[in-house]
């Protein structure tokens, strides 16, 4: 959680942009790996964490603070948009033709063209499990949020997300198993 | 490589420089509806109100060279820099100077001359019988005098 979150999202609420562009500083990078992960495209990514921050910046009045990181509502807007994204499609995109290089980003220069490949098998694997599993393994896996947090941005009970948890795994670790 | 590891490295995805900051200034830039209920109307129109009433005091001040005092002030400190009453205090405070350097002369023209005072007068009718008794009237002709003096004073001032 971002330091003085709750002063930044008053101000932000009250219209001053500074504050909701600390927000964006502080979030934006974990959107916009959630949806790259769940996507696979860059300029898709970029194009719905662009519409996710556009839209929590014109509806923050809406948001009310639960006790909870205001990440929750982000992850709740961009699995709408995803979900709004997709139907627009109608799997047009055919992940599978697309050329694994496409998808390294910057940061991941450092690993070698291994790391890369094995990174992009299981993030192909990632997105072709069903949305709920997706959203799961990326906020507990790749982002470490709790499980509480991530509750209350699936919108599910503690127990539930637990369930999904363990059954995304094993369903990843059968794809992943059918790939080799 | 254990699968958990495998996903935790996708934590170094990160998106372009360039449209990260083309998209936080296009979002920033972005005219955001702010919705008011009631109070926020309210206290929206009384921010306005009070900002427009305190600019127009500034401005009347400003013109009016901060006269807008003498009715403003509490402690009213204008009214003694007035300069009428200055002066007019100026002028009493040297009439009451020259008052007591006028009983002061008066007073050593007495013990030189003797007779020219009422005290003196009074004094040498009633003769040397009681030293003590002359000294009541001597006051008394000392306060008729200051009394007097004042008007004399004042046209000996004016000659």
């Amino acid at each position: 959680m971002l330091d003085g979150e709750t002063k930044l999202i008053k101000m932000a609420i009250r219209g001053e942009a500074s504050a909701f562009g600390s927000l964006y500083d502080y979030y934006q990078p974990k959107i916009y790996r959630f949806v790259l992960i769940k996507v696979g495209r860059r300029e898709e990514a970029e194009d719905l964490t662009h519409q996710v921050f556009l839209s929590a910046w014109q509806n923050i009045h809406n948001y009310k603070n639960l006790g909870f990181p205001f990440s929750s509502w982000l992850y709740q807007i961009a699995r709408n948009q995803i979900v709004d994204f997709y139907r627009a499609q109608k799997g047009e995109i055919s992940l599978e033709k697309t050329d694994p290089e496409y998808f390294v980003t910057p940061a991941s220069a450092q690993f070698g063209l291994a790391d890369k490949m094995e990174m992009e098998r299981v993030r192909l694997a990632i997105s072709k499990l069903k949305p709920e599993y997706q959203d799961v393994i990326i906020m507990r896996f790749v982002e470490d949020i709790p499980i509480k947090e991530v509750a209350t941005a699936m919108e599910k009970s503690e127990g539930a997300v637990k369930l999904l948890q363990h059954r995304a795994m094993k369903e990843l670790k059968n794809l992943l198993k059918q790939w080799t | 490589m254990d699968l958990i590891d495998t996903i935790k490295k996708l934590k170094n995805i990160e998106a372009d420089k360039e449209f990260t900051r083309t998209s936080r200034s296009l979002i920033l830039n972005t005219r955001r509806e702010i919705k008011l209920n009631f109070w926020g109307l309210l206290l929206r129109s009384i921010e306005l109100g009070v900002s427009l009433a305190l600019a127009g005091l500034l401005i009347f001040m400003t013109l009016g060279g901060f006269s807008a005092w003498r009715f403003l002030s509490p402690l009213q400190i204008t009214v003694n820099l007035d300069p009428v009453s200055l002066r007019a205090e100026a002028q009493a405070i040297d009439i009451q100077i020259q008052l007591a350097n006028l009983n002061y002369n008066e007073g050593a023209l007495g013990l030189k001359s003797g007779e020219s005072t009422p005290a003196s007068i009074g004094q040498s009718k009633q003769g040397e019988e009681a030293a003590a008794a002359n000294t009541s009237p001597k006051t008394e002709n000392s306060s008729t005098t200051n009394a007097l003096s004042v008007d004399e004073a004042l046209q000996k001032l004016s000659e």
